[in-house]
């Protein structure tokens, strides 16, 4: 009998080769924030703005970089994986997989884990070229806020995928729910538009989701001007409150079977 | 490991809102038996199967497979039970190699890796992605994945719908030889041939009940029913006591006694009486005694 450490581990794998040997999932996982990235930059140039809640100036692309890390985290944690889990539940390898004995925190975990990585890889991606192309400051002694801030909001992200993936029915819908709901979150928390000073009612809104903590932990941690560690307790503690709470509705709604059945 | 019933039903209803897709189902398998579930399209095999294989909550009756309710299972028993779904697919984007691996992993006491993709004849596909591969050698991908935790039991729906018929052959002897590993097998399948060459014993399922059941040669009072013997003759002899039919120059006569009759007619033949051209004797195959039956109104 495999330890669940080594199991998980193994499975992680599995999931991480079905991801990297699909080119679609790949595009839209990777692929789309890199790009969105590349256009802000591009767009913005060098410009420098004030940016609501944030002290002194920022200039577009530490803004982006911000921005594009949480498209990222958001992409890979929540868009791919709820896409894979749906078609995967509809085409039956999750039913499939619920005859072996596995269980269930070895498959979960290897979804997670493999979502984890990705965002960190992501994150790393975009932190590279941000500071090595388009001239962002490295966040120093923050690193530990950006590094807790992605693995919160992934573990966020992730933990939502599951009770979502209970809203859509079929195969073929998953990408085109998961996408709507990720975009529809990303205009409301403010990702495109960085100085824009979002109407009071949107930001409440945006602040029921995890998206919007994200990035605003994240840019915080990547503003030159702030002092300290760079740490928003109360916006980590909404991430881990997803987490848990998602955690929790996934393992009351989260199906095996595809919807055909019954 | 050592039950000498391998699974027991009584009294099995499965309900979907006012239609009884099961109703009323009592079965018993035997270990180390192939035993089929036969029956039309909607009759309630496949309910029944994944009522077994605990993915369906019953609505009355008792079941115990290998010693365990299926509502309730367990880690252990599914450790010991391998299944090939009616319709199940696995990551396209993995190899036959790294899904056997994977689910090797998932087991306590996995079989060889190799020796399970050997024994389902994917070999030289092993390392082809699940994607790449012709429906058949999807299917017996699925029969791999359904014996690499080396089960005690193995559910099998459908296992050759849409084959050609060398692919059908090829399965057949495959499960054949799960048999000779010692496994005790159910499958469904609407197929009479199928259920004749690999079916130890079988019940016919029609509208959710058990309208027979026994071994392929008895079935529905198949070894008592009459044989039919034609033959082509000019005249037709008169046989005390039984009937004797023709139309033109085919003459058959139904009998429960074979070997009495035919005797007679060789006789009759020898004396000058008329020829036996094309002398057939056919007794009621299995698809006879399923259509008889599953004409029955229920």
């Amino acid at each position: 009998m495999t330890s669940t450490a080594t199991l998980i581990r193994q499975e992680t794998a599995y999931v991480r080769k079905t991801l990297v040997r699909d080119p679609q999932s790949l595009f839209f996982t990777v692929g789309l924030p890199l790009l969105y990235l590349f256009i802000f930059a591009t767009i913005f140039g060098n410009q420098e703005g004030a940016v609501p809640g944030q002290p002194g100036l920022m200039d577009v692309a530490t803004i982006m970089t911000a921005s594009v890390i949480a498209i990222g985290v958001t992409s890979a944690a929540f868009q791919n994986l709820s896409i894979a889990l749906v078609h995967d539940r509809e085409n039956g390898v999750l039913k499939r997989l619920r005859s072996t004995p596995v269980p269930t925190k070895v498959f979960i975990g290897g979804h997670v884990v493999n979502a984890l990585i990705l965002s960190v890889l992501l994150a790393v991606g975009v932190t590279a070229l941000g500071i090595g192309v388009y001239g962002v400051e490295f966040p120093g002694a923050r690193i530990a806020a950006v590094v807790v801030s992605i693995v919160l909001g992934s573990l966020a992200c992730a933990a939502a995928a599951f009770p979502f993936t209970k809203l859509v029915k079929k195969g073929s819908a998953a990408t085109a729910m998961a996408i709507s709901v990720t975009l529809t979150l990303f205009f409301l928390s403010g990702n495109f538009f960085p100085d824009a000073d979002m109407p009071r009612a949107l930001v409440v809104v945006a602040d029921l989701f995890p998206v919007r903590h994200l990035y605003q932990c994240l840019l915080t941690a990547f503003n030159p001007n702030t002092t300290g560690s760079g740490f928003i307790w109360s916006r980590l503690g909404v991430l881990a409150l997803w987490t848990v709470g998602g955690t929790l509705a996934g393992l009351r709604l989260f199906r095996w079977t595809p919807s055909t059945d019954n | 490991m050592s039950e000498r019933v391998a699974i027991e039903i009584r009294g099995l209803v499965k309900q979907y809102g006012e239609h009884r897709a099961v109703d009323g189902i009592d079965i018993e398998v035997r270990t180390g038996e192939i035993f089929a579930l036969l029956g039309p399209n909607g009759a309630g095999k496949t309910t029944t199967l994944e009522v077994l294989e605990g993915y369906r909550q019953r609505d009355a009756g008792t079941i115990s497979v290998l010693g365990v309710d299926p509502a309730h299972p367990t880690l252990e028993w599914r450790n010991r039970i391998g299944l090939v779904l009616q319709e199940s697919q696995m990551p396209a984007e993995l190899t036959a190699r790294e899904l056997v691996t994977r689910y090797a992993g998932y087991y306590q006491r996995p079989r060889d890796v190799a020796a399970t993709i050997e024994l389902v004849g994917l070999s030289d596909k092993a390392d082809a992605r699940s994607g790449s591969l012709s429906g058949g050698q999807r299917r017996r991908l699925d029969v791999a994945l359904a014996l690499i935790g080396d089960p005690d039991l193995v559910f099998l729906d459908e296992p050759t719908t849409g084959f050609d018929p060398a692919a059908r052959r090829a399965s057949w002897s495959m499960i054949a030889a799960l048999r000779d590993l010692g496994k005790t097998i159910v499958l469904t399948t609407h197929y009479m041939e199928e259920a004749e060459a690999l079916a130890d014993r079988l019940a016919i399922i029609v509208a959710g009940r058990v309208v027979a059941a026994g071994t392929p040669e008895t079935i529905g009072g198949r070894d008592r029913a009459p044989a039919t013997i034609t033959f082509s003759s000019p005249v037709a002899p008169s046989l005390d006591g039984t009937t004797v039919n023709r139309e033109g120059d085919q003459v058959s006569v139904e009998t429960t006694d074979v070997t009495t009759v035919l005797s007679e007619l060789i006789a009759w033949s020898d004396a000058g009486g008329g020829t036996l051209a094309a002398l057939e004797v056919r007794r009621p195959t299995l698809e006879d005694i399923y259509l008889s039956l599953a004409e029955t109104p229920t």
